[in-house]
């Protein structure tokens, strides 16, 4: 028989998950138009296609994220789940995550650094949304995995 | 640092007891999986855990987990 943390715990890494997809698909399409961006390219279908695929991936982050947080709600809602779905092994596993951002963050930043020398990055808003997508990107990875 | 070796018997234990998992989880208020991981050996339990987990078990703290004593001569 399945118990209600079982149950919680699976809808947790079932949206977790997806929402995962949304965010690579999301950041796929995201390096696309930085790379046409930042070399100039002017091809009117790719912008296109590109905007549809952000958009699209948009709406869906945001439908899983909000299904994510419902879970999380619910979970913080009950005192038996909480301290089950975010035991001593979930803070830990947590620590880990934050610390894999941290270090991704660190990484990326260190990489436009060295690029800079060759490359004149114009555009800083977008080295700073994709230092946040790789930040949270890494972040929901590494808790995905260390919770299979 | 030194690695940390302890051994454990939990699901020898358990078994014992003749608990699954997700029972022996639900009795120390955890997930299924980190009764997994601790089983396994990837995860050694806080002392307050350990504690939980022999109380329900009903044995002491010390016939689930040991330290490996090769690792320390």
């Amino acid at each position: 028989m399945t118990t209600q943390i079982d149950k919680f715990f699976q809808m947790r890494k079932k949206y977790r998950g997806a929402h995962l997809l949304g965010l690579g698909i999301f950041f796929l399409a995201w390096i696309a138009r930085s790379v046409y961006k930042i070399a100039k390219l002017d091809l009117e279908n790719l912008h296109l296609v590109i905007f549809l695929i952000l958009l699209l991936s948009l709406i869906y982050l945001a439908y899983y994220a909000i299904r994510f947080n419902i879970v999380e709600r619910k979970i913080k809602q009950d005192v038996s789940l909480r301290e089950a779905l975010h035991d001593e092994l979930f803070q830990l596993n947590e620590l880990k995550a934050w610390r894999t951002a941290f270090f991704s963050v660190i990484g990326f930043n260190v990489l436009i650094a060295l690029l800079s020398f060759f490359i004149v990055f114009e555009d800083l808003m977008l080295i700073f949304i994709t230092a946040l997508l790789i930040g949270f990107g890494s972040y929901s990875l590494t808790l995905y995995i260390l919770d299979q | 640092m030194e690695d940390k070796k302890i051994l454990n018997t939990l699901k020898i234990q358990r078994a014992k007891k003749d608990l699954t998992q997700e029972q022996l989880a639900q009795l120390v208020g955890v997930t299924r999986k980190t009764i997994n991981t601790v089983e396994k050996g990837k995860y050694i339990p806080s002392t307050y855990l350990a504690l939980k987990l022999s109380r329900a078990l009903g044995v002491s703290v010390e016939e689930i987990f040991q330290l490996n004593t090769d690792s320390y001569s």
